[in-house]
């Protein structure tokens, strides 16, 4: 590492500096704002590494050399940003903005709840069931940040893959649903507690029962199979019932800070302490008086009670109940564990104390876990009313996960003999009345097929000509281009296709088109 | 020396739009583009003039508005052009960037600005203190190249410098001239 107190600059004199015109070209907000966009979604780590954009410009050169475009160009910054993001980012919406936007869902970590998400999902939320990146526990509110894929259109919007490798065999998913589930307090992002798993009775409009359940890892950059959910059709009247509805009762537990320890008498066989100790160090202790620590712990000696010792100190231990009591003397110390006992004269007047306080915690308890399940049903409602759309409900799909992300009820569709291949060659015509398009990613969809197909330029497109299929592409500008099915049934198979897609002149326009074909 | 006004110094009724903006950008960050658009160039530059190509001063300009992006939740009106934040940004990427050994340094010296700073320390002009003055800057601490940089070669106002380098207008003159006196006694031997 450099000292910053001792730094060596070289000394350039009269440089040539770029004019505004020639800055002005490298100007591409887009890219930051769909950078930003992604580190809001936590589908991006906060700081792009540095180092990614060298590696990333050279790469981004070596593919367009490889690539087979007649006039290899030179990297513009907004190619060179998205193979950066391309790199940290294994899901990467094609349009940035556009994808299914999450519905957030304001949540009281202490008790819990029931999420009703606008196709009729619902999410059922354990208490306690949050903790912070170093597994500390929230005690407040939360965002829980939710959202659905249903269909074709979703998924490519989403941008998140739909490959999986299995042994090295490439399966395509088919999707019965997919979801997507993170939580945040405030700006810092929540991880699920896996001893709290999350119910979610997804709706789905495939009643099929060959489906797994699949969790996105994004570091491994596959999916985990979590094994098969619970398909419940959906019969006329029947509405689905979460399980943990019925338990989301206001649970009888006071919360940590506030919660005395219930007295015991102490044991006449076993050695204790008085210990002098500060009431507001240890506030489960406060209201009592005359507390004895009796020593837990087999390692203390009977000679360790004869010894005067310099300093006594008490100290909290991991587990609830249990004090750590340190014995000082001269260098030495000794620590043990021990619990706080009563003797027979102040039992009961401790025993009083507990009780009174723990009924005060338990009614104050109650009335703000009422309140508060008051407020949030009716945030919850008015936001569920206002996201809800039109949703061809065929079954609930009921899983758990024990952590968040996102996570799939798939089927993996087998590699069959490739119908058709198709290597898509550009017509780089020089002519000024038809553009030279760039693009990276070609996407196909088939009629009945709850998927997307993917696929690089430099790898062969592979396209059931028997099916109904929408193909297209995004260029670099973000225009959506599509190739015509005319020019796809000309196509011959095995063999390089020149083909030149079409771009089209209004890009919601475009979109509706493959949100109609999705349907 | 002549100060002219950089499209940092906005009046204050531009900064009460540049604070509308901001305020419409914390709720939609695609209200940012005109910010960033404003501010891209002096940024750009800004860092151009501190790292060795194009492409390194493009890669932390990016880098740069995606912080403020980020971090536009946490900005404060102060009365300041929101350049000054943006300038403090780039400021700490940089010194961040060489410190973990990813660029080199430098300083972009405008032979202009070192006639100028012949002329203000009350020296004749002749090449000789030109290549004396030259050489003399390579022996300057950080903190005193940073403020010949912007008050010298990017001729910036002492409020400007003031506001990039977090000191008080008044701080950044006696500080430059100290320098001066320095380079003077330099220029002497």
């Amino acid at each position: 590492m450099k000292d910053k107190t001792n730094i060596k600059r070289k000394l350039l004199t009269d440089r040539n500096l770029p004019n505004s015109d020639q800055i002005s070209q490298r100007k591409d907000f887009n890219s930051i704002n769909k950078n930003y966009n992604m580190i809001k979604n936590g589908l991006l780590k906060k700081a792009l590494l540095w180092g990614g954009a060298i590696v990333g410009t050279a790469i981004v050169v070596a593919a367009i050399y490889l690539n087979g475009t007649t006039t290899p160009v030179a990297p513009k910054p907004d190619n060179k940003k998205q193979t950066e993001v391309a790199m940290d980012a294994f899901v990467l919406p094609p349009l940035p903005g556009k994808e299914t936007a999450f519905s957030t869902f304001r949540i009281c970590t202490k008790t819990g709840g029931i999420i009703n998400y606008k196709t009729g999902s619902i999410l059922s939320i354990p208490a306690d069931a949050f903790l912070t990146t170093n597994n500390k526990s929230i005690s407040d509110s939360i965002d829980i940040k939710y959202r659905e894929f249903h269909n074709p259109y979703d998924i490519f919007l989403s941008g998140i893959p739909m490959k999986y490798d299995s042994a090295g065999t490439q399966y395509t998913f088919e999707s019965a649903g997919m979801i997507e589930i993170l939580a945040f307090d405030g700006n810092e992002q929540l991880k699920l507690n896996e001893r709290k798993p999350i119910e979610i009775t997804m709706a789905s409009s495939n009643k099929d029962g060959r489906f797994n359940l699949y969790q996105l890892d994004t570091v491994t950059k596959n999916w985990l199979c979590k094994g098969k959910d619970k398909v419940m059709p959906i019969s006329d009247n029947a509405s689905p019932t979460a399980t943990s509805i019925e338990s989301k009762k206001p649970i009888a537990s006071v919360k940590n800070e506030e919660e005395m320890i219930e007295p015991t008498i102490a044991d006449p066989k076993k050695f204790c302490f008085s210990i002098g100790y500060n009431k507001k160090d240890f506030p489960e202790l406060a209201a009592y008086d005359n507390v004895l620590f009796e020593v837990t712990d087999h390692k203390f000696k009977p000679a360790f009670y004869k010894i005067n010792w310099d300093k006594i100190s008490l100290n909290n231990s991991d587990t609830k109940g249990v004090f750590i009591v340190k014995l000082k003397k001269a260098d030495s110390t000794i620590s043990v564990n021990a619990k706080p006992v009563f003797d027979k004269e102040n039992y009961d007047n401790a025993l009083a104390k507990f009780e009174s306080k723990h009924k005060q915690v338990m009614e104050e308890r109650m009335q703000f876990e009422s309140e508060n399940e008051s407020k949030l049903n009716k945030v919850n409602v008015q936001l569920a009313s206002y996201n809800r759309r039109d949703f061809a409900k065929a079954a609930y799909r009921k899983f758990v996960i024990p952590i968040l992300g996102i996570f799939n009820c798939d089927y993996p569709m087998p590699p069959t003999p490739i119908p058709l291949q198709i290597m898509v060659n550009f017509i780089n015509i020089p002519s000024t009345d038809v553009k030279q398009i760039k693009y990276s990613t070609i996407y196909y969809i088939e009629k009945g097929k709850n998927t997307v197909y993917r696929f690089s330029k430099n790898e062969p497109t592979q396209i059931n000509p028997k099916g109904k299929n929408l193909v297209w592409t995004i260029t670099d500008k973000n225009e959506i281009a599509f190739f015509s099915p005319l020019d796809i049934n000309k196509l011959s198979k095995g063999q390089p296709n020149n083909i030149r897609p079409v771009i089209a002149k209004n890009q919601e326009i475009a979109l509706a088109e493959i949100r109609n074909f999705s349907n | 020396m002549n100060e002219s006004l950089t499209p940092y110094h906005y009046s204050k009724e531009r900064i009460r739009l540049e604070e509308d903006l901001i305020r419409e950008a914390k709720k939609d960050s695609s209200k940012f583009d005109i910010l960033y658009k404003n501010y891209y160039e002096q940024i750009f530059l800004f860092i151009l003039k501190r790292v060795e190509t194009e492409d390194i001063a493009d890669d932390i300009t990016s880098q740069v508005f995606l912080k403020a992006l980020s971090n536009l939740s946490k900005y404060k009106e102060i009365g300041l052009p929101f350049g000054s934040w943006l300038y403090r940004i780039a400021r700490n990427e940089i010194y961040d960037l060489y410190l973990k050994n990813k660029i080199e340094m430098v300083v972009s010296v405008e032979s202009k600005g070192v006639w100028d700073m012949i002329a203000e320390i009350g020296e004749e002009k002749n090449e000789e203190d030109f290549t004396k003055l030259h050489a003399a800057l390579g022996i300057l601490t950080d903190d005193e190249m940073e403020l010949i940089e912007l008050r010298f070669f990017e001729k910036r106002l002492f409020k400007e410098v003031a506001e990039i380098l977090m000191i008080t207008e008044n701080n950044a003159k006696v500080k430059t001239y100290r320098i001066l006196d320095k380079l003077k006694l330099m220029l002497r031997k």
